[in-house]
């Protein structure tokens, strides 16, 4: 397997932002002249799995070692990451209908481990007229399986990622997605492709010296209606802890304790529930 | 007798009037209408299903998720929640749909491990 490394690019709230969500967005990262010459080479290779792109220099120069989606990965992944080791594109003749269809991929796991990270890249503009990809944000901790999920269709709060060309998004492999529908004519392409940890998780990404732990935002910004409220905190609480490699120092009391977000900001010196390792 | 060959035994008789009627030169639109709906009663009578999931399991609760079937066919919602048909679970069933399956609490035992999207609930027309 091939590796890369570069410089991180994420800080802790960025990364906490991750583990919240599920996902991170990249708007208009790949040159369009590249954007274009990924176009070309999937009109004339347009099978699901065009794996002579992992061949080409420009290819893996500008789009696998992309600066800010490395960066990102970096940061997620540690140093001397594997770059993927297959590509699919998931190429559409639009418009066309979805019914349904939200799932996770083969072989998800329930996080908090992050030992690789699928990223979707759309070389053309996708606007919500090509059927971009639809994700359940914070679903990567709803541990449903996939055949289970074959009766459901409008979910709330779903985030269809509508992009530029040029975009990319990173996901944690097990979040809930499917395809949208497309009410435009054209072909939509999606590169898929997945990175994968060769390192131990440690906190090597970008340090902000006014981080604090307990200060650290880990709620969803509105009342979580599908889980406890507290229990989502944890959850990215864990996540996070154990992409700093210091899971084992945390064990969650309960209640309205630290990671839970009110409770962290009025704590003023005491903070129930964070590790005394961690502070 | 299955119910079709029923129905298709009285389109026969019904037709069978209207031809002897239209000899008579006595075939009037009336008659014929009686063969249509004939025709939509024979027509086998296809469930509707909705399926929501919700924050609760108070009927009341508000809609995290929604699926439709009518006549057969998966119907597609829209995205925006507020362009669904219903905000919760009451207001399907004040629209005439009937509840066949509540939120199953044995598959809750453990909340730490096992999370699904909402409360489900199944409802009929």
């Amino acid at each position: 397997m091939q590796t890369y490394d570069c410089e991180p690019t994420l800080t802790d709230q960025q990364i906490i932002e991750f583990c919240k969500y599920g996902y991170l967005m990249l708007e208009e990262v790949v040159p369009d002249e590249i954007n274009k010459r990924v176009i070309a080479f999937c009109d004339a290779y347009p099978e699901g799995i065009p794996n002579g792109y992992l061949k080409e220099a420009w290819f893996v120069d500008q789009v696998l070692c992309n600066a800010p989606a490395a960066g990102a990965v970096r940061s997620l992944l540690g140093r001397d990451f594997g770059l993927p080791l297959s590509i699919s594109n998931h190429r559409v003749h639009c418009p066309r209908t979805i019914n349904g269809g939200w799932h996770r991929d083969y072989g998800s796991q329930q996080v908090p481990k992050v030992n690789y990270l699928q990223l979707f890249y759309y070389p053309q503009a996708t606007p919500l007229e090509m059927g971009p990809t639809e994700l359940l944000p914070g679903s990567h901790y709803l541990s449903m399986p996939s055949h289970f999920m074959r009766h459901l269709d409008a979910i709330a709060d779903a985030h269809k990622t509508a992009a530029p060309a040029g975009s990319i998004f990173i996901t944690v492999y097990s979040i809930w997605h499917r395809a949208s529908t497309a009410t435009a004519a054209g072909i939509r392409n999606l590169i898929k492709y997945t990175y994968w940890r060769t390192a131990a998780p440690t906190r090597d990404w970008v340090i902000d010296p006014a981080f604090r732990l307990e200060n650290a935002d880990f709620a969803t910004g509105s009342p979580e209606p599908r889980r406890d409220w507290s229990r989502v905190c944890h959850d990215a609480a864990r996540m996070y802890l154990w992409l700093r490699g210091e899971l084992d120092n945390y064990e969650w009391i309960g209640g309205l304790a630290w990671p839970a977000t009110a409770t962290a900001a009025q704590a003023k010196g005491f903070c129930p529930g964070l590790p005394a390792d961690l502070a | 007798m299955a119910i079709l060959t029923v129905h298709l035994t009285r389109i026969r008789n019904q037709l069978e009037q209207c031809r002897n009627k239209l000899v008579q030169g006595s075939l009037m639109p009336d008659d014929l209408q009686t063969i249509i709906d004939a025709l939509d009663e024979a027509r086998p009578k296809v469930q509707d299903i909705l399926y929501i999931q919700a924050t609760g399991t108070a009927p009341e609760s508000p809609v995290l998720g929604m699926s439709l079937y009518t006549n057969g066919r998966r119907i597609p919602l829209p995205s925006d929640r507020t362009d669904w048909p219903y905000e919760s679970v009451i207001e399907a069933v004040h629209d005439g749909w009937r509840i066949i399956s509540f939120p199953n609490m044995a598959l809750m035992m453990d909340d730490s491990a096992t999370y699904g999207l909402g409360c489900e609930f199944i409802l009929e027309k």
